[in-house]
């Protein structure tokens, strides 16, 4: 595990960085957008008018190098034209963004799992008449596809559609997941409260997070 | 089962994080953590692969698509590590730069105004046994790269000694010129002293006026064509530096285009600078040439219309551009802003060494009367680029990518008279205020 609470002796094993020199660095970075449901005609619209895209239920924008990346705005805006979940990946780097209607209580219980190392982790924003939860993850070279399949946007949201269901049947475990692996905390008064069993999504998410 | 080694192109450093490692025909360099870095000494012998489950298979995928491993053949050399240096610098300064800058001369054959190279007395410039000295000294500190310049270099008669000393102690030599001197003769000497990358210096668009300085960069323009088909046959890699000027930005498009059809694939953009101690010229010259903000945006608006068709790349200078990537996507690719004195520095014709060609005055000491590695410990007025409070804490103070990009010192410095003033004309700064 990568996990990095204070006191534990958990051995970490990480390449920090890569630098190309002299060879063409060929990443890109990815954003899909997932609708459940099928979108309004008044969502269809907004998204026409922001994206320029016809509206299907599963958009894809692909952006290559260093210069040119989605407009900062329109992951907020699809997230509230309908579209349920973001799926990314940049440089190895992969985060899901999961859009459920605002709920002040499920957001309450939410908030104490929020947690982040070096960008990895999960936290939560309003957007709207949304909260949007992000889950960050670094994973190894390949490992993306070995953990999700041969096409791992599909696969994480597939699994991340499972997420929705288990938050919306009162279910955190999979945000606790994401605290065994990427929280810190200096004391127990900080620590949230622990969710076991894990439910079959986190056991998933989990299992990735520590192999790979 | 097969066995599986480090590749013997492959150079390794302890560091304070734990280590680098550097693929010296490939130009990657990893920065690992301690485990990692174990493991990766482990390899200098042959092993098997780690069984999956054990902490060091994760590695292994990336580290094999990297070349960094390779299966093993009985009785091949290993490559050394370094596993005997002294000082591991503190992790935000490295133990030993990653690349060291040589202006091996003062000496050029041309004089573009706004030239940083201070003047030297060109009798004075370190003499070859010096500078192989410097080499063996760079060596034990496990230098990866050795970046030659000027001034220009090829005026310089015992280059090609210098550069394949430099290959044969491990230290991987790559080469800048303005290209005037670069014919097919020059060239497989070049390819014979181990050059990786050779590149080019091209500073504009031809001038209107002949006779003065756009003389020389038409003749230069003229120089580079012709050195560059013979270059793009050879073995050697090749760049282009391009010094991007408000006066050249109309006209990028065109001249990307036109390095594409000569064959090119590799472009540097370099943002024009001030030097440290300005003359009433330099002075003129950076004022007249430098980039505001609305000319780095234009420039942005370039770069992406064309990455993907050239391989192209920034100084550190422009780091600021990258300003919409997540802060640690930018740690994972090495994007470190402004390196002076701390994974760079710059060694001028006559030993002195500086923390980059920006800031030559500056200056750590001499390599002639101490050894290197002390000054480059010592960092003797370069505390302040070597402080990893200073960024958030100067003009840089609430970026969210301080860090990665921290503006250019030599900009911040002649804008604000400090160090950390930061940049006024950061295009990434301004979009994070308006926002």
């Amino acid at each position: 595990m990568r996990g990095n609470k204070s006191g534990d002796q958990e051995v970490t094993i990480r390449i920090l960085s890569i630098q190309h020199n002299f060879e063409a660095d060929h990443s890109s970075s990815s954003y899909e957008f997932f609708a459940l449901d099928k979108l309004t005609p008044e969502q269809r619209a907004g998204v026409q008018d922001l994206t320029g895209e016809s509206p299907r239920r599963h958009l894809r924008f692909h952006y290559m190098g260093d210069w040119r990346d989605i407009p900062s705005d329109w992951p907020d805006k699809l997230l509230t034209l309908g579209y349920d979940i973001m799926v990314s990946e940049s440089y190895d780097w992969w985060a899901v963004h999961l859009s459920l209607p605002h709920d002040p209580e499920l957001m309450g219980r939410l908030q104490q799992y929020e947690c982040d190392s070096d960008g990895n982790g999960f936290r939560l924003e309003v957007s709207g008449d949304r909260m949007v939860l992000y889950f960050g993850m670094q994973l190894d070279y390949g490992a993306a596809y070995d953990a999700f399949g041969e096409d791992p946007f599909e696969g994480l949201a597939d699994l991340f559609e499972g997420v929705r269901s288990e938050l919306f049947a009162g279910d955190l475990s999979v945000v606790w997941a994401m605290c065994e692996t990427y929280g810190g905390y200096e004391d127990e008064e900080t620590e949230p409260e622990p969710v076991e069993p894990l439910s079959p999504s986190a056991g998933a998410l989990l299992n990735v997070m520590e192999n790979y | 089962m097969d066995a599986w080694r480090l590749s013997e192109a492959v150079s390794l450093r302890a560091e304070a994080f734990g280590g680098m490692a550097f693929h010296r025909e490939r130009g990657v360099t990893l920065e690992v953590d301690a485990e990692a870095y174990r493991f990766l000494c482990t390899c200098l012998q042959p092993r098997p692969l780690p069984l999956p489950g054990e902490p060091p298979a994760r590695l292994v995928p990336q580290l094999a698509h990297l070349g960094f491993l390779v299966q093993a053949e009985a009785d091949l050399e290993q490559a050394q590590a370094a596993l005997d240096i002294t000082w591991l610098g503190d992790g935000f300064t490295l133990s030993a730069p990653e690349t060291v800058h040589l202006a091996i001369t003062a000496r050029c054959n041309l004089s573009c105004p706004g030239c940083y190279v201070p003047p030297f007395d060109v009798r004075g410039e370190l003499t070859t046994a010096e500078l192989r000295g410097l080499i063996d000294q760079w060596a034990a500190m496990h230098v990866f790269q050795l970046a030659v310049g000027g001034g220009e270099p090829l005026l310089r008669e015992d280059l090609f000694d210098v550069l394949a000393y430099a290959r044969e102690r491990g230290i991987v030599p790559n080469l800048t010129t303005n290209g005037l001197l670069l014919d097919s003769g020059v060239i497989r000497r070049l390819e014979r002293a181990g050059v990786a990358r050779v590149n080019l210096s091209w500073n504009g668009i031809p001038s209107q006026s002949k006779g003065g300085p756009g003389d020389g960069q038409q003749r230069q323009g003229r120089s580079i064509a012709q050195a560059l088909r013979v270059l793009l046959d050879s073995a050697l890699q090749v760049g282009i530096n391009l010094l991007v000027t408000p006066s050249l930005l109309p006209h990028l498009g065109q001249v990307l285009a036109r390095l594409r059809t000569l064959g090119v694939r590799w472009v540097t953009i370099l943002r024009p600078k001030p030097p440290a101690a300005p003359s009433e010229i330099s002075r003129a010259w950076y004022e007249a040439n430098r980039l505001r903000r609305a000319d780095l945006l234009r420039l942005r608006d370039v770069l992406s219309a064309w990455q993907g068709v050239l391989h192209l790349e920034v100084d550190s200078a422009l780091a600021g551009l990258m300003g919409h990537a997540e802060p640690a996507i930018l740690r994972w690719r090495g994007v470190y802003g402004c390196a002076a004195g701390r994974r760079i520095c710059t060694v001028w014709p006559d030993g002195s060494v500086t923390p980059c060609s920006f800031l030559a005055d500056l200056s750590a000491g001499n390599a002639r009367h101490t050894s290197f590695a002390e000054l480059w410990e010592r960092g003797k007025n370069w505390e302040v680029l070597r402080d990893p409070t200073a960024r958030p804490q100067g003009g840089c103070a609430g970026c969210d990518i301080a860090l990665q990009c921290g503006g250019a010192r030599c900009v911040a410095r002649y804008e604000c008279g400090d160090l950390f003033g930061g940049d006024a004309e950061c295009p990434h700064c301004r979009e994070a205020v308006s926002a």
